[in-house]
């Protein structure tokens, strides 16, 4: 074979390669397209990050014991365990009195 | 003689019949006064106890209110946006009232003292709906307060049981701590499903078939904080199952005892 022949070859499939490489960047480019509008679209606006804001302040809230008196989870003398079940008892306690709302609201009429 | 005599005797019963009617006319003129004046003074006297009602109604049901704020106000699952919403509603209530309060006050027809006495009851369902309702709001919330705290005491019970070697009835105690988890767990879907239940009532406006359902799911809440605080006392008793065995296994074992940590006596957030 021929220099000719063989640097032919070669310019064909250089431009074999180019025309491919061009029609899969013409396929991808809408693509690109699309992920940018998925993503202009997915941005949050103001309004959004606001009402994320809001959604994620009422997002249900973790139990707060800071002032039920119970003692640290680390705390496991015999003190602890009795001061914490006082502080249940006194939330029992309390739970009792909601209770007895609950029934007088139900039994009070309007 | 006899003739004047005649004359003056039928001018006398002429006077007297004459008197007889015309007085119970003046008399009828006087009556009329007096029960005009009577109906007057019962219309006010009628008003004033229907202004009297509707001020006691609207003072209790204020009364409520104010202590339901701050109630609400202390809850510790509800985050603070959700307490302000609900702090604002009931303070809007208050606020109706009130502005009831007075108009009933410069009422002066019974009709309309009436319907605004009425309209306490009908047009706010205060008792009905709105403190039923946040009441079981503020007692799951208690609920799931109770089974955070008693989590983090299980925690603790678990380490002390561990490090207890040789305590007597063991797996009894496993069992408690078994029980226990149990009924926490159940607990928390009472007190959860109650509040899911009742959120998204809404006052009946006068619908019976509303109200009644209202009524129902009401009462269904309450059963389930019922539940829940049935629950919460067994596993109480749980704990204190185990506290004392665990001192009674101090006192007989104590060179045995594990030692145990004593961390800070700050409060925890240990959440469940």
């Amino acid at each position: 074979m021929s220099k000719a022949a063989k640097a032919g070859i070669a310019i064909v499939i250089l431009i074999i390669i180019v025309i491919i490489i061009w029609i899969w960047r013409a396929n991808s480019a809408p693509s690109t397209q699309s992920q940018s509008t998925q993503t202009s679209q997915t941005t949050p606006t103001q309004t959004d990050q606001q009402a994320a804001a809001n959604q994620q302040s009422s997002a249900p809230k973790a139990p707060d014991l800071s002032d039920t008196g119970i003692t640290a989870a680390n705390d496991t003398s015999s003190a602890s365990l009795q001061t914490d079940a006082a502080a249940v008892d006194a939330q029992l306690k309390g739970l009792s009195t909601d209770s007895s709302n609950v029934d007088a609201g139900l039994t009070s009429g309007n | 003689m006899n003739m004047n005599i005649k004359i003056i005797n039928k001018a006398a019963t002429v006077a007297a019949i004459v008197s007889l009617v015309a007085l119970p006319v003046f008399a009828e003129t006087a009556t009329s006064t007096v029960r005009g004046a009577r109906a007057g003074a019962a219309t006010a006297q009628r008003v004033t106890a229907l202004q009297n009602k509707g001020d006691k109604e609207i003072d209790s049901r204020v009364a409520s209110l104010n202590a339901l704020i701050t109630r609400i106000q202390g809850l510790k699952n509800v985050n603070d946006a959700q307490k302000a919403a609900i702090v604002a509603k009931l303070q809007s209530l208050v606020t109706d009232l009130t502005t009831l309060k007075a108009k009933i006050g410069s009422d002066t027809s019974t009709t309309t003292a009436k319907a605004d006495t009425d309209a306490v009851t009908q047009d706010y369902r205060i008792y009905a709906l709105a403190i039923p309702q946040l009441n079981i709001l503020a007692a799951s919330d208690r609920s799931m307060t109770i089974v955070a705290m008693m989590a983090t005491i299980e925690g603790k019970l678990q380490a002390r049981l561990s490090q207890a070697s040789g305590i007597a009835n063991l797996s009894t105690l496993q069992a408690n701590i078994a029980d226990m988890n149990a009924k926490l767990t159940d607990a928390s879907t009472q007190a959860q499903n109650a509040v899911t239940e009742v959120s998204p009532l809404v006052p009946d406006q006068g619908d019976k078939t509303v109200m009644a359902s209202n009524t129902a799911t009401l009462k269904d809440a309450r059963s389930k904080i019922q539940a829940a605080t049935k629950d919460l006392t067994a596993a109480r008793k749980d704990i204190q199952t185990i506290i004392q065995a665990l001192a009674k296994y101090e006192k007989t074992a104590p060179k045995t005892k594990a030692p145990v940590s004593t961390g800070t006596t700050t409060s925890t957030t240990t959440a469940q």
